[in-house]
């Protein structure tokens, strides 16, 4: 067997050739395609993830099982990535993904191993791609988002990751958000909405706040603990006692001195704080004397400064996060300042109750009954860290499901239907005769490969998938639109059920599956030729 | 009151950690049961946090790869009938049952087959963490590799990527920093080189945005035994090269170098990452005790051992179980025979053999005559007294077995242990090895940083080296 040619360069490198390394990429795909298969659709079954620390989690996103599992294989560390990016564009679709990218190298491999050439092949998933994506713009439906279509784009998206019951309730607080946050023109930006989880009551006590709730409390047990009709005064400036970098000494002889002495320390943070005591003198008096002040640093507050904010009534947090100081102006109006001087009426917001709720050991501070709240809170409840972390990669999912329905303002029907409908499409022989000789092969693969969803759905099911597949079929030969009914096995009308995907997983879908597996199938050689590892093997392993 | 907490990043730093707890939680115990340390002086809360059941727990951020906490096996055999309990008030001590099966092996002569059986560092730690002090850190999502964090640059990028989506420093860290009254400073112990060294390197830049002043001291450890500085490839040099070069630009107070020395490999077996760590973790325990007994603050720690902060690379040095009896200062001590070139270890492969080669010191007596004599005979050496000598917890292995001079202090076995912080001219040995590591014809294993970040490091390498060659 001649050596590979890399080896005459380095003696080291271990190389895998033509045929091995083809099928060792394939092999590898088709793996990661059974560890996830199992879990599309609402049907799909759910993954429970043990680590070494005994802690646990109960998964059905794509994205987060194959970040949790370790993974070295190379090829699988590619697709996991490609699912990451599908995750950050698109919000969703990860699970989809990885099955296509399976599937597209398995039916490659029929043609290939009757001595097909890849580049054949990779020649007619592009053209399958380019026509695919083509009938995914027409086949899809621009309608006005409404509350309405809304909620039941939001209930897809969170049918298939939690319990029915579940996702309808929070199917409302996903779709408030949205649209609480929407501003008049231009991209949601979905860090408005901030996701807090307290792990007490069941998961069915979770709401949605209309303000904002943080998770630390104020500091000193004479504040207040809950003031209505409130200013709220946002700040960035640090109100704690700063070390000099200056060496100096000082000496006294009296205790007098020394008193000027700490006085003099303290004068900095005293003067600033002088500033916002009389800012608060200022608006809580005359009608609104009975208004509760709040002030929420950024930075820290040292305790006698907490100290005397405390006596003059003013109810103060340190260490809010960055996002938190976004929210808040949203939320309550007025302006974050980032110095003390020229603080007047005019940059404070307004909220109409703030309260302190302590839960263990965790203080929490609700900040609500704000006026035109552009910020709110998704509030999650649940006994225990994996119901809370579940229901948080749901909301999550269906919060960017909503914010893609609205951008995009048009909606791709559910349950199965483009996928088989595309399948037609590309295989009618108007279109085959349109690509050059043995091309044709590619897209007859990449047809059938599209098909890997709707079977996937209906095996999850617990339906036979050839079945339900020679139904849809004829049905979709009529012309109609046609998905996969999970309760009875038969087709339904996704439109009219209100099972909507995004158009843009879907386009990003299509367009990642096909890279991926042309490049995957171009690969003829995967060798290991760098430099040393730097890290040191693991004790066990010498 | 005035609380320090403890950054952990990486395995191998992880392993120097666990056997530093253990000592820590050993001493304390020991120092509550009567031992020669009298109780009320203790200020536990420097590094220990209360946890929820009312025990002290370390105060420690731990960041690792996931899958490197191994679960306990269920314990098989007896459970111990005294449980160990101990808070600050009462003199009572409890000691709890041990949650690990794997018993490291008790004896002193080859028994490398028993470390072997160490799945990862959870299994050598004997006291409950605190459950939010671990941290997994997947290099997949951010790494350029496999997510290995095998290099300095990818362990950057990861933490960029990270700290992008979600503020780092949200969540755990900023539940312990609010819980304290008022915090001193930071210790941290990072790999030497690696991706958890990048990791660590960039957790601490930001650390450093939000605590401007605060003293950092940075422990980079090696604990695979026996490969100090120059039983390391080229690659892996860089790799501590450019870690130590970033630390010091990046602001840290004091970088120790940690590198289980040679010659303290003992009896036959091979040793491993384990003995190395636990050699490691007794040198940085000396600074920790002094922290919570002593009454020593962590900026006044730095300040004397870098001499104001001009010498910010520090040397640890230890001389396990020196007998003092005989000698008449501190300059013949550091000469002495024994295992040659004193019988002082220094971690860096730095050779010490005169005062005059110090600056900035400071020294811990422990059990030993030692600091007697250095009082008597150098007024101006900075000198920590402690009367207790550092007490072995039950599982310590024995790795000064051939130097120790057994002590019974109130029933528990004690070594007695001198050592030295300080800054010292022997570091420009190993500075110059790094510099050298850093020079252009080694440009392939450079080719993640640009050709500016490469010159800025071997410049702050040479500021360092210039300030080391005016001690002696």
């Amino acid at each position: 067997m001649a050596s590979s040619a890399v080896k005459l360069a380095n003696p080291n490198a271990e190389v895998l050739r033509r045929g091995d390394a083809l099928a060792m990429n394939i092999q590898s795909a088709r793996g990661l395609q059974n560890v996830l298969r199992s879990n599309l659709s609402p049907r799909g079954t759910l993954k429970l993830l043990v680590d070494g620390a005994n802690q646990l989690t109960l998964t059905k996103d794509g994205k987060v099982l194959l970040n949790q599992m370790q993974i070295t294989n190379p090829v699988a560390v590619m697709i996991a990535r490609a699912a990451t990016a599908q995750d950050d564009v698109a919000g969703d679709g990860t699970t989809g993904l990885v099955l296509l990218v399976g599937e597209l190298l398995k039916q490659a491999s029929v043609y290939i191993e009757e001595g097909v050439h890849p580049r054949v092949i990779t020649d007619g998933f592009d053209a399958a791609k380019r026509e695919a994506l083509a009938f995914l713009d027409g086949f899809r439906r621009q309608m006005p988002m409404d509350r309405e279509v809304l909620c039941s784009v939001a209930r897809t998206a969170l049918r298939t990751k939690l319990q029915a019951e579940l996702a309808d309730q929070m199917t409302e607080a996903v779709v408030d958000a949205v649209l609480a946050i929407r501003p008049a023109e231009g991209p949601i930006d979905l860090f408005m909405v901030e996701i807090m989880k307290m792990q007490h009551r069941t998961a069915t006590d979770s709401r949605l706040v209309r303000g904002l709730v943080m998770d630390h409390g104020a500091r000193h047990p004479d504040m207040p603990k809950r003031l209505t009709n409130c200013f709220v005064l946002t700040l960035n400036v640090s109100l704690e006692y700063e070390k000099t970098e200056i060496n100096s000494s000082f000496f006294y002889s009296s205790a007098e001195q020394r008193d000027k002495l700490i006085a003099s320390e303290r004068r900095f943070v005293d003067e600033k704080l002088r500033k916002i005591v009389d800012l608060k003198n200022t608006v809580c008096s005359g009608a609104d004397k009975d208004c509760g002040f709040v002030l929420i640093n950024q930075k820290g507050i040292d305790p006698l400064s907490l100290d005397i904010l405390a006596k003059h009534g003013i109810f103060a947090l340190r260490r809010a996060k960055r996002r938190n100081m976004e929210r808040l102006q949203l939320c309550c109006g007025g302006v974050a300042q980032n110095s003390v001087d020229d603080l007047g009426p005019q940059v404070l917001g307004r909220a109409g109750l703030v309260h302190e709720h302590v839960l263990g050991e965790n203080k929490y501070t609700y900040v609500e009954e704000c006026q035109v709240p552009k910020s709110v809170t998704i509030l999650i409840k649940g006994p225990s860290t994996h119901v809370l972390q579940q229901i948080q990669d749901a909301v999550r999912d269906g919060l960017r499901a909503v914010k893609n329905a609205v951008e995009d303002g048009s909606l791709v029907p559910g349950a199965g239907a483009f996928q088989v409908a595309a399948r037609q499409h590309l295989l009618r022989p108007e279109f085959l005769r349109t690509v050059r000789g043995k091309a044709q092969m590619g897209i007859k693969a990449f047809a059938e490969a599209l098909l890997v969803i709707p079977k996937t759905i209906a095996t999850n099911g617990g339906y036979d998938p050839m079945d339900v597949l020679v139904a849809l079929e004829d049905e979709v030969q009529d012309g109609h639109v046609a998905g996969i009914d999970l309760n009875t096995g038969d087709v339904l009308d996704p439109a009219q059920e209100g099972i909507w995907d995004n158009y843009r997983v879907l386009r990003q879908q299509l367009h990642s599956c096909a890279v991926i597996a042309t490049n995957l199938l171009h690969v003829d050689e995967v060798m290991r030729a760098g430099r040393a590892s730097i890290k040191a093997p693991n004790p066990g392993e010498e | 009151m005035k609380e320090v907490i403890t950054l952990q990043f990486g395995e191998q730093a992880n392993y120097v950690g666990a056997h530093y707890w253990n000592l820590m939680h050993a001493a304390a115990a020991d120092a509550a049961a009567g031992g020669a340390h009298p109780q009320d002086a203790l200020a536990m809360d420097t590094l220990f946090c209360t946890d929820s059941r009312q025990t002290y727990a370390p105060r420690v951020l731990t960041f690792d790869q996931p899958g490197s906490h191994t679960q306990p096996d269920p314990v098989s055999g007896e459970v111990e009938e005294s449980d160990a309990q101990w808070n600050g008030r009462d003199v009572e001590v409890h000691r709890q049952a041990q949650r690990t099966a794997k018993q490291p092996p008790s004896s002193g002569s080859g028994s490398g087959e028993g470390e072997g059986a160490f799945r990862s560092w959870t299994d050598v730690v004997e006291r409950r963490y605190p459950a939010q002090s671990f941290a997994a850190v997947s290099g997949v999502d951010f790494g350029n590799s496999l997510g290995q964090l095998s290099t300095f640059s990818e362990g950057r990028s990861v933490f960029e990527g990270m700290d992008a989506r979600d503020d780092l420093l949200e969540g755990a860290f900023r539940r312990y920093a609010e819980a304290c009254d008022r915090i001193q400073g930071f210790q941290t112990i990072a790999d030497a080189s690696g991706g958890f060294a990048g990791f660590g390197l960039a957790f601490l830049e930001r650390l450093r945005e939000e605590y401007p002043k605060s003293p950092l001291v940075l422990y980079n450890a090696r604990a695979e035994e026996g490969r100090g500085l120059s039983g390391l490839g080229l690659a892996a040099r860089v790799d501590v090269a450019v870690a130590l070069a970033a630390a010091l630009e990046a602001g840290v107070s004091m970088s120790v170098p940690l590198f289980a020395p040679q010659s303290v490999a003992t009896g036959g077996g091979s040793g491993g990452v384990y003995r190395g760590s636990a050699f490691l973790a007794a040198n940085v325990a000396q600074w920790g005790w002094g922290v919570v007994a002593g009454g020593v603050g962590l900026d006044e720690l730095v300040d004397r051992a870098t001499g104001q902060g001009l010498f910010r690379v520090a040397e640890t040095l230890l001389a396990p179980g020196l007998d003092a009896s005989g000698s008449t200062g501190l300059a013949e001590l550091l000469g002495s025979g024994g295992g040659g070139g004193g019988s002082f270890t220094a971690c860096s492969e730095a050779k010490i053999e005169s005062l005059e080669m110090l600056a900035g010191r400071l020294f811990v007596d422990r059990g030993t005559d030692v600091g007697r004599l250095v009082r008597q005979t150098m007024p101006p050496a900075a000198a920590v007294r402690f009367e207790a000598p550092v007490p072995l917890p039950r599982t310590f292995p024995p790795i000064f077995a051939q130097h120790v001079i057994p002590k019974r202090i109130g029933g528990v076995d004690c070594v007695g242990v001198a050592g030295l912080l300080c800054s010292t001219s022997g570091s420009m040995g190993y500075l110059q090895t790094l510099h050298g590591s850093l020079a252009a014809e080694h440009s392939k294993y450079l080719k993640d940083y640009e050709r500016e970040a490469v010159r800025e490091f071997r410049y702050s390498l040479d500021t360092a080296i210039d300030r080391y060659s005016m001690i002696g």
